[in-house]
């Protein structure tokens, strides 16, 4: 029942999605308002109806009826509630559905809240993103339909596969797309912008609110995608440059380009050409995420099936896109003025400049890496991978890179700055960030790119502060406040400033995680029998005892392990091995003890004999700052975007 | 933009799209088997119902269609409906058959298993101890392979067979032999 | 105007140095990084080619080829296609699917006259294909089999 209104609503919302890619194009050619305003309404109920079948797909997983194929492929009947609503986007078909609803539901949302502000756009961003949502449609439809019946259904279903179902992995699709879906909107202004030859800063303007929720949903995205794989996977890392990883990542990287260089857009009138490049670039690569994975033009860990249907039908749509896109761009860009030239380089937009070198290259080295065995395999026979000790070569310096960029780019003036002022504010942060190089080794950081990053951390870190103290103290004696005040009214005064700021200070955190868990981890295999205990870092572990147990859908041996620290309370850690009932994969449930300083992470390996048991154990340090300083971005995102237009109408 | 820089961009663009539309003619789960192109092992084996045993070579003169799979594996639940589809459509072809062979299995589990899904009806070896999934190579399951009436391999299929697949892979390779 | 084009030219001149730069970096730890794929029966073939390169070999866990060093996570097994072999020797912990008679791929460098001696173990496992696991008789047979090898 509920799966016929869920595929009945997405048919209606196809044909709508085909008005709403044609009517704004009546509209504006034969100048009549009924027809954008037609295309709107369109907006809105196609969203509506999209809601509706979503719902209607959860609610036939609620049901457990099995007599939906999706449903019988994905659930079974001993699944937990929450992981029987969430295992809507545990397949192929039902994230298609998934990512198509969000689109729909960001359109609706431009169409209402930019329909007053910006009326030359929106019948182009309507008609753009009707195009997009129609190629989605049709997909949904079409070749990838969750709608699909079973004439003779199964009396339980085939059970989500055991890796998704851990909370890491239910959260990480839909932020990802969120991400994804997200650059829709300002990728529909910017084509809006270049079709209307109004490529000035206003698609900038109204757009920077979506790229930075766009681009801080793909972080949280990445980010439990990273905490999925260290939890659920058992290697003890969090990123391997999988493809999908890739895939997720490039687009990370352009957005990050792209939020930093449209500041030079509107404060200076430069790289309109290169920003249009880059939102493009941005949202194409979005695409390429998630094809590459759904399309079965790379496979990977968590890839999904394969079709050679689909996946000609997803080329085509890419190609449109694309040819589209950069087509226009191409055709357009020489009417786009760039008035002012860089004057220095000691200036914020040179800043700019090279911080965007930076990302793309990053950019690039993911593609390289990612599209190489694709090609290699195309076009000879061999099969090739590229491993992480490529990307760790490359990224290492361009992280260290953007670092030193992020102590500068931020206090640099615009156009161009005076040496002796750059001394002045450069100074002391400089002789900070040397010292932290020269002392890091002494401390334990016996390692060249670690070393490097500690001074560069403090240099950052010290830069940043200093501004914040120094604008404080200002704003203290101009406006006579106490210093919390004072503060409280500078960081809400510019909210994008200090937004930005906190962004760069939860780099920061983030970097000392990177720098700890990966240059210091510390891993040990071996046999562990009944009370055998071993040492690592300043832990002592016991195994005490082997166990069984079981919940609704799995078995598991589980390891009961005493970990001692002197000076501290002990620790019970108890890493399992599951079979789920269904699918007789085993996996293993890593035991982690997490802290600030380091974490502890014990996973169960096989029973060689009676009583006997391998164990991988690491020790990493700083791993949860990553996690907290990802959170720390979020909220330095989230802050800027808390400003609204206020201060823009200050430029010239 | 100046001109280099467009056909830069274009090219680029192009180069990429060109790379989809070849890779997706690559599966990447397929493994270049070393034994296409040369003679099946063959096998005789205990088949899993009937005492009739299950003998490769005794369809020597047809085109023969080997599917590897187990109660165990996942994805033949998925190919299953395409198999029964196929060996109904191809019953009335002398030129071809079908033959299972359910390794690493226990024949019960087996035999619940074509009760539960539905039984397409041509005859399975058991191979508990894997010995023919070993002397054919075989990675996983669901795997297919197609032998030629000498008792030749001709192609390695990895994964679930696809609904079309018997026309528009087998069926050029056995119209192309007749030719 | 002199100046004004000179400064151009040194902005000009900072742009290519660091784009070049990363170029060269990007490239240069691309050759070296690239890991090909061989099959058993090709990296036989191509053994001194290969020679002490970083490579990958996929094919199936031998039955009853496994054996460990007793005390020891050091095993030693035979990666096989049907057609040719390779004995391979990895230290530490296997991962979940890895077992006797299943698809593997491992990651190494095999040196002439040598075991394969290999870095990763790769058990495959994807959504829609599932690698050769063992039944419950297989599981036995090759715990069976280890144990003999700890005597």
């Amino acid at each position: 029942m509920w799966i016929e209104i869920a595929h009945f609503s997405t048919l209606i919302a196809l044909m709508l999605a085909a008005l709403l890619l044609i009517a704004p194009l009546i509209g504006v050619r034969w100048q009549r308002v009924v027809w954008i305003r037609v295309a709107r309404q369109a907006a809105f109920m196609i969203c509506a109806l999209l809601t509706l079948a979503s719902a209607g797909l959860i609610a036939s997983f609620l049901n457990h009826d099995f007599s939906v194929k999706y449903v019988a492929e994905h659930a079974s009947l001993k699944l937990p509630v929450f992981y029987l609503a969430t295992a809507m986007w545990g397949g192929h078909e039902g994230s298609l559905l998934l990512w198509t609803w969000m689109l729909s539901l960001f359109v609706a949302i431009a169409a209402w809240k930019h329909w007053k502000t910006h009326p030359v756009s929106m019948p182009w961003v309507l008609s753009i993103n009707g195009g997009l949502l129609l190629g989605f449609l049709l997909l949904v439809v079409f070749l990838s339909s969750p709608f699909e019946r079973l004439l003779s259904p199964p009396a339980d279903g085939r059970d989500l596969n055991p890796l998704l179902q851990d909370p890491g992995m239910v959260f990480h699709p839909p932020f990802l797309y969120m991400g994804y879906v997200g650059f829709a909107i300002p990728y529909a202004f910017a084509m809006a912008a270049l079709i209307t030859s109004q490529g000035d800063s206003e698609w900038i303007l109204a757009t920077r609110r979506w790229t930075l929720f766009s681009w801080a949903m793909l972080t949280i995205g990445i980010v439990f995608g990273a905490y999925w794989a260290y939890y659920e996977l058992g290697w003890g890392g969090y990123w391997a440059w999988d493809p999908v990883e890739n895939a997720s990542f490039m687009p990370w990287l352009t957005g990050l380009a792209f939020l930093h260089s449209v500041m030079v857009q509107e404060r200076r009138r430069m790289f309109k050409t290169w920003n249009l490049f880059l939102i493009i670039t941005t949202f194409a690569l979005s695409l390429l995420g998630t094809f590459l994975v759904r399309s079965g033009v790379l496979s990977s860990v968590h890839a999904f099936a394969t079709d050679p249907g689909r996946g000609v039908y997803i080329l085509i749509f890419m190609s449109a896109l694309l040819l589209f896109s950069f087509g226009l761009l191409t055709a357009k860009s020489d009417q786009l003025r760039e008035t002012p030239q860089l004057e220095s380089p000691w200036s914020k937009e040179f800043s700019f400049l090279i911080n965007n070198l930076f990302l793309v290259a990053g950019a690039c080295t993911v593609l390289l890496g990612t599209l190489y065995p694709l090609a290699i395999e195309t076009l000879s026979t061999a099969k090739v991978s590229v491993g992480a000790p490529y990307y760790n070569k490359v990224f290492i310096p361009i992280m260290l890179g953007m670092l030193a960029l992020m102590g500068l780019g931020p206090l640099i003036p615009w156009q161009r700055a005076s040496l002796a002022k750059l001394r002045q504010e450069f100074l002391p942060a400089g002789i900070i960030g040397l010292l932290g190089m020269v002392v890091a080794p002494l401390i334990g950081i016996n390692h060249l790119s670690g070393a490097i990053a500690t001074g560069l951390i403090l240099f950052v870190g010290t830069t940043h502060l200093t501004d914040l103290l120094r604008n404080t103290k200002t704003r203290m004696s101009r406006e006579s406040l106490t210093a919390p005040g004072a503060f409280l009214r500078l960081v809400t005064r510019n909210k994008r400033r200090y937004g930005g700021m906190l962004v760069h200070l939860g780099t920061l955190v983030m970097v000392a995680g990177f720098v700890g868990s990966g240059l210091f981890q510390e891993e040990r295999d071996l046999f562990l029998a009944k009370g055998d205990s071993m040492r690592i870092g300043s832990w002592s572990l016991t195994l005490e005892s082997m166990e069984k147990t079981a919940r609704r859908n799995w078995q598991a041996d589980e390891a009961v392990i005493r970990a001692e620290r002197p000076g501290e309370a002990t620790l019970t850690l108890r890493p399992q091995k599951r079979v789920y009932s269904e699918n007789s994969q085993p996996t293993t449930e890593a035991a982690i003890h997490s802290s600030w300083r380091e974490d502890l992470y014990v996973v169960l390996g096989d029973g060689v004999k009676d009583g006997v048991w391998a164990f991988r154990i690491y020790r990493t340090p700083l791993v949860a700052w990553i996690w907290v300083g990802s959170g720390i971005m979020v909220v330095g995102v989230f802050w800027a975007m808390l400003q609204g237009r206020r201060l823009q109408r200050r430029a010239p | 933009m100046n001109g280099l820089w467009k056909i830069v961009l274009l090219g680029v663009v192009m180069a990429i799209l060109l790379l989809f539309a070849l890779g997706l003619k690559n599966d990447p789960r397929d493994i270049p088997s070393p034994l296409v192109n040369r003679p099946a092992n063959d096998f005789t084996a205990p088949a899993l119902e009937g005492d009739q045993p299950v003998r490769l070579s005794a369809h020597r003169g047809q085109w023969v269609l080997v599917n590897f799979w187990g109660s165990w594996c996942v994805s033949c639940v998925a190919e299953h409906p395409y198999l029964m589809e196929l060996a109904k459509q191809t019953k009335k072809r002398t030129d071809f058959v079908m033959l299972g062979v359910d390794f690493r299995d226990n024949p019960d589990s087996a035999r619940a298993f074509l009760a539960r899904h539905g039984n397409p009806g041509y005859a399975h070896a058991q191979d508990p101890e894997q010995k023919i999934a070993i002397d054919w190579g075989v990675y996983g399951a669901p795997e297919s392979y197609l032998v030629d009436p000498n008792g030749t391999i001709r192609m390695k299929h990895t994964g679930p067979l696809f609904p079309g697949w018997f026309e528009q892979r087998a069926l050029p390779l056995m119209q192309g032999a007749v030719k | 105007m002199k100046t004004l084009a000179n400064k151009r030219l040194y902005l000009i001149l900072t742009v290519l140095v660091v784009g070049g730069s990363l170029a060269a970096l990007v490239f240069s730890s691309f050759t070296g990084a690239l890991v090909y794929f061989h099959t058993p029966t090709e990296a036989v073939a191509k053994q001194r080619e290969l020679d002490g390169k970083k490579i990958r070999v996929g094919g199936m866990v031998q039955a009853g080829s496994l054996a460990r060093e007793a005390g020891t996570l050091k095993i030693r097994f035979l990666v096989t296609d049907g057609n040719a072999q390779i004995p391979v020797r990895y230290d530490g912990m296997v991962p979940d699917l890895f077992r006797e008679g299943q698809g593997v791929v491992v990651e190494g460098t095999w040196k002439s006259g040598q075991d394969f001696s290999a870095d990763t173990i790769l058990a495959k496992h994807s959504e829609d294909y599932v690698p050769v696991e063992m039944s419950e008789q297989g599981i036995a047979k090759s715990k069976e089999s280890l144990l003999k090898s700890l005597k």
